[in-house]
């Protein structure tokens, strides 16, 4: 109990000193920043320490593309901060030692660029890990605009997304736990609420998973890949370059697959779709498009030739 | 570059109907076999000759593409229409005749063509963003489409965003060549 009280009280005064410097620290725009330091106190009471977790998101059933199974991966590392999202399309996140990074499918490399610095905040990947933002807030606490605690224990914070320009600001609201009840933006044409629903997997671990994201697509988690000890490896650029990788040929596989009629069964394998009345479409290749119209061109002449031959030979 | 193709002028055949049944009497054996021979070449000539067209028609058109704009189909725009919101989708749509240096599209009318569709789902970070086709908005930004306006949609906001890839039959102008997945 005193190592705690001992420690709590290290945290209390670095953070009173980080957050109301006198006046000497300036801020990069000329918001002011009211920032309780209870706040950043119960951030870093509530933040996960240590363990890394990757979970492999798809589409809810109703929201599946053409039967094509379009699978996305969210990691996040407590101890170094590094995390990623991967899909069939791009990747980016940031590594253990703090280097931001994106990378698309089609330039097939990833793009390790310092110009990316701040553009990719942690608070990135709290849409899947949302205590993800408590490690974000005490790493950045310049982001918060405002932080006001609730009735029910819980804490109601605007932060800026993106300290080096302008966009719109953000509203997240955390229960007594530090669990991310509901979030949106401050933006009146925009607002775009999320009410936050979590999956039984891992509650309590302090790496909880939320569900239903990135709106009418509804990712579910249905993978998950939790290490309490840690991994930062898997959080190294070449490991989600391999991933971006495996899950592209995994769509390119599934779209030529239901281009012939197959589909992905209860069990997630490809099977012949038994109801459908047509498996291939007949000569619809590029190659065959490209020559059907010479070719039915003489087969014209042949039919023209033969009834000329038909009508003289009458004649 | 301009092909001039000729067929054979085609021969005449002797005979005689029997009995206006339309079938050929042949006159003598001497003449039957000559005209054998000779319907054999022509045949062969004017399939040739035919064939060797299409050929040229095929190879001598420049690898055109559809020189295309994109539409943003109803359903899943943000309160500004096209270019706005969280999700969008985007399909490719040719323009009128392509880029005019396909000969055949001169006689290629519309037709439904398999087009490709994207629909992109964005964070609560990342906005849809209208500007300039050539200048990124920021560092980063991803084009996704021109307008039909002539200004180009962006993708600004740091984090991934989510791209599923459809196929879609479309009424546009016939292209037969494949058009890219993303216009850069």
């Amino acid at each position: 109990m005193k190592r705690v009280s001992i420690f709590r009280g290290a945290w209390f005064v670095l953070i009173v000193c980080y957050v109301f410097p006198g006046g000497a620290q300036p801020l990069d725009d000329a918001e002011s920043v009211s920032v309780p330091a209870e706040f950043l106190l119960w951030c870093e009471e509530n933040r996960p320490r240590r363990g890394s977790i990757i979970v492999q998101y798809v589409p809810s059933e109703a929201a599946r593309v053409d039967g094509v199974l379009y699978v996305t991966k969210y990691g996040f590392d407590a101890q170094s901060g590094a995390w990623f999202i991967v899909g069939p399309e791009t990747s980016g996140g940031r590594t253990p030692s703090g280097v931001e990074y994106r990378g698309s499918r089609e330039s097939g490399s990833t793009i390790l660029d310092g110009s990316l610095k701040g553009s990719m905040p942690l608070s990135i990947v709290a849409e899947a890990f949302p205590r993800a933002y408590l490690v974000y807030f005490v790493e950045q606490p310049r982001a918060i605009v405002k932080a006001v605690s609730l009735a029910n224990g819980g804490w109601q914070v605007e932060y800026r997304q993106w300290i080096h320009r302008n966009g719109p600001h953000i509203v997240v609201e955390f229960d007594d736990s530090g669990l991310v009840v509901r979030r949106w933006r401050i933006d009146p044409e925009d607002r775009r609420e999320e009410y936050f629903s979590y999956s039984e997997e891992l509650l309590s671990s302090g790496f909880e998973v939320a569900t239903g994201l990135r709106g009418s697509l509804n990712l579910v988690p249905v993978e998950f890949d939790y290490d309490a000890e840690g991994n930062p490896a898997m959080f190294e650029t070449s490991r989600v370059e391999g991933f971006l990788r495996e899950l592209s040929v995994a769509v390119e596989i599934g779209r030529r697959a239901a281009q012939h009629g197959y589909v992905r069964g209860a069990d997630g394998q490809l099977m012949i779709d038994p109801d459908a009345p047509l498996l291939v479409s007949p000569y619809g290749g590029s190659q065959v498009r490209a020559w059907r119209w010479p070719l039915f061109g003489v087969g014209l002449v042949f039919v023209a030739l033969a009834g000329v031959e038909v009508w003289r030979r009458r004649r | 570059m301009e092909s001039v193709c000729r067929s054979p002028r085609l021969g005449s055949v002797s005979g005689e109907s029997i009995g206006g049944s339309g079938i050929l009497k042949p006159q003598a054996s001497v003449y039957r076999k000559e005209g054998s021979v000779m319907q054999k070449t022509m045949f062969f000539s004017v399939l040739g000759s035919i064939v060797a067209c299409g050929a040229v028609a095929q190879i001598g058109a420049p690898p055109t593409c559809c020189s295309y704009l994109y539409t943003w189909p109803a359903g899943s725009q943000g309160s500004q229409g096209a270019c706005s919101g969280r999700e969008a989708e985007v399909c490719e749509s040719s323009s009128f005749m392509s880029n005019g240096n396909d000969p055949l599209a001169m006689i290629r009318g519309n037709t439904v063509r398999e087009a490709n569709c994207y629909r992109y789902y964005l964070d609560i970070t990342q906005d849809f963003l209208r500007g300039d086709c050539e200048v990124p908005p920021e560092e980063g930004a991803l084009r996704i489409g021109e307008l039909p306006d002539g200004t180009c949609c962006w993708i600004i906001g740091g984090g991934p965003y989510i791209k599923t890839t459809t196929s879609q039959d479309y009424f546009v102008m016939q292209c037969e060549n494949d058009c890219p997945d993303v216009v850069q």
